[in-house]
């Protein structure tokens, strides 16, 4: 908690992270807003998607919003950081920061895994066995990809601490 | 300032690259992929037999319906769009006028283990179970290889009162307007 709320004071004291972080929001709160009730849908996605969103979809898909409005300016901050104080482009930062150094903390991992946990089951050719694993267990599927969020989103915090102290801890 | 625009519209690019990835995988409905592993079924031909067990028991043939309009659907017990579906159409009950509905446990379950088709019709759409117009059951191995060769988890054949196809589609919850449509011509 002490990471995160210096993490947030030093990254949000900028207007564009704060923008970064609201229009993250906005993004990944309709993506997943659109793609979560798939499962009811047989995979169609638009807005015949929005009369199926139930409350625990709604939940889950403003928790991953959130958090992702978080990790990514925290992630991208730490990534400027590290990188000459911060003279590194944002295109660079964003997929630096996001793909390739820490995969246990980037947010690509549990984002997809929840996309796909809604909308594969209904890819016709994938198995039985796996489309009915993934729709009995969606529930749980979501509740990880969001411990996963939790823990990057601490980790990307502490990075955001270490680079603004200019402490190693790569 | 310039680099942060970058960025956003990166991000844009991003997830409006996920959508497209999603949009573009929607399965089509499975008519197409239906029809061309077997041809038996088709869209404007003749419904191929069908044997079922009902809740009872009982041997019951899809010929037996002929003279009425029927909704012959193949589920999936864990699948989330057939649960819905059910509860969708338990809803719209009373414009679904003389459609007789045929809820199969497709055999095999689609290749996962579920509950039973009476748990299913229980816990999606409970008052269903006593309709007159609603029949449940499981699938023969012998139909599901004529009606269901792929194991989808959710297919449903809407059959007119001469035994002929005129949809095959998925999803009824998402595609209720076609089944009221044909409920009602």
């Amino acid at each position: 908690m002490k990471y995160l709320n210096e993490a947030s004071r030093t990254v949000f004291k900028f207007s564009s992270y704060r923008a970064f972080a609201v229009l993250t929001f906005v993004l990944f709160f309709t993506l997943y807003a659109f793609i979560l009730p798939a499962t009811y849908t047989g995979g169609r996605i638009g807005m015949v998607s929005l009369q199926f969103i139930t409350p625990t979809l709604a939940s889950f898909a403003f928790l991953f919003a959130l958090l992702l409005a978080f990790i990514l300016p925290f992630a991208v901050y730490a990534f400027r950081k590290k990188r000459k104080g911060g003279n590194s482009s944002t295109v660079g930062s964003l997929f630096g920061s996001i793909i390739p150094p820490l995969l246990c903390c980037s947010p690509l991992l549990p984002t997809v895994a929840a996309l796909f946990a809604g909308f594969f089951p209904f890819i016709f050719g994938v198995s039985g066995f796996v489309q009915g694993f993934i729709a009995t267990y969606e529930t749980p599927i979501f509740s990880i990809a969001a411990l996963i969020l939790l823990y990057s989103l601490w980790q990307n915090a502490r990075q955001v601490v270490f680079a603004q102290n200019g402490t190693c801890n790569s | 300032m310039k680099n942060t625009l970058i960025g956003f519209v990166s991000i844009i690019v991003l997830v409006g690259g996920l959508v497209w990835f999603s949009a573009s995988r929607q399965p089509s409905t499975p008519t197409t992929s239906a029809v061309s592993s077997q041809q038996h079924v088709a869209i404007h031909a003749s419904a191929p037999e069908a044997i079922f067990t009902n809740l009872q028991g009982a041997s019951i043939k899809l010929s037996s319906f002929k003279g009425k309009k029927v909704m012959l659907w193949l589920v999936a017990t864990w699948c989330s769009s057939c649960s819905e579906g059910a509860r969708v159409l338990s809803q719209n009950e009373n414009k679904l006028g003389n459609l007789t509905i045929i809820t199969l446990k497709t055999y095999g379950n689609a290749g996962y283990p579920g509950p039973s088709i009476k748990t299913f019709a229980e816990q999606s759409a409970p008052k269903m179970l006593l309709a007159k117009n609603w029949h449940w059951g499981n699938l023969t191995k012998q139909s599901a290889q004529v009606y269901n060769p792929r194991n989808y988890p959710d297919i449903y054949f809407l059959i007119d009162k001469n035994g002929v196809v005129r949809e095959i589609n998925d999803a009824p919850a998402a595609t209720i307007g076609n089944i009221l449509k044909f409920a009602r011509n």
